[in-house]
């Protein structure tokens, strides 16, 4: 099924600091074949105040879950991408969000995040819809 | 006797290796770095496996995350399937 998410930093640091609704609904998605993007550049700001051992489970996730997968900054195109985002965000510096957006723009996945207001104010700089479906169990 | 062969690397590279072998004091081979570079890949592999391993079962054991997750995951997947017929 080519549909997915890209989970932004605040839902990838939950899920290392081993939040169990997270983590669940991560082997869900999964086993409904859903795929979930992480982009690298968020994933360095995501991990940055994990330990080692979540560290090592937010790796081992990308490694061995089949459908979670890691989007590298690799090539001219990809570094292209985040820095038309990162150009709209250059007022409040945001390099987590700009590699998901530019990720989101490119595959057509919605973001997928534990706090929606954490979007609020990337939203507002931005010239494109982007979609964010929070992770909630209140309504 | 152990077969052996040629391995093509980058001539800096090399040099890294034969830095590494003589860390490893007399004696250490550059099979030696590369098995010991090895072993250490792999076991931080299995580190990493053990502890995704260890999140997803600590989850899968409370029932309270799994009815929740379950929840949403349904949310997404209809959302997803919305966005896509519409």
């Amino acid at each position: 099924m080519n549909i997915g998410y890209v989970l932004d930093d605040v839902t990838i640091n939950e899920f290392g600091r081993g939040n169990t609704v997270v983590t669940q609904l991560i082997a869900n998605l999964d086993a409904r074949a859903i795929r979930m993007s992480i982009p690298a550049v968020t994933l360095a700001v995501a991990q940055h105040d994990l330990g080692d051992a979540q560290i090592d489970a937010v790796h081992g996730t990308i490694k061995f879950v089949e459908h979670v997968r890691l989007e590298a900054v690799s090539t001219l195109d990809e570094t292209q991408r985040i820095s038309e985002v990162y150009a709209y965000l250059a007022d409040q510096p945001d390099p987590a969000a700009a590699h998901v957006v530019a990720v989101s723009r490119h595959l057509g996945f919605p973001v997928l995040t534990t706090n929606r207001k954490r979007w609020d104010p990337v939203l507002a700089q931005l010239p494109w819809t982007v979609e964010v479906f929070e992770i909630s169990d209140t309504d | 006797m152990t077969d052996v062969t040629t391995i093509k690397v980058p001539k800096a590279l090399r040099d890294e290796l034969n830095a590494l072998a003589d860390e490893g004091g007399r004696g250490t081979t550059l099979a030696d770095v590369l098995a010991q570079l090895l072993e250490e890949h792999r076991a931080k592999v299995t580190r990493e496996r053990n502890a995704a391993e260890a999140l997803f079962a600590k989850a899968a054991a409370d029932p309270d995350a799994v009815a929740k997750a379950d929840r949403i995951a349904r949310r997404a997947v209809e959302f997803l399937q919305t966005r896509k017929t519409s």
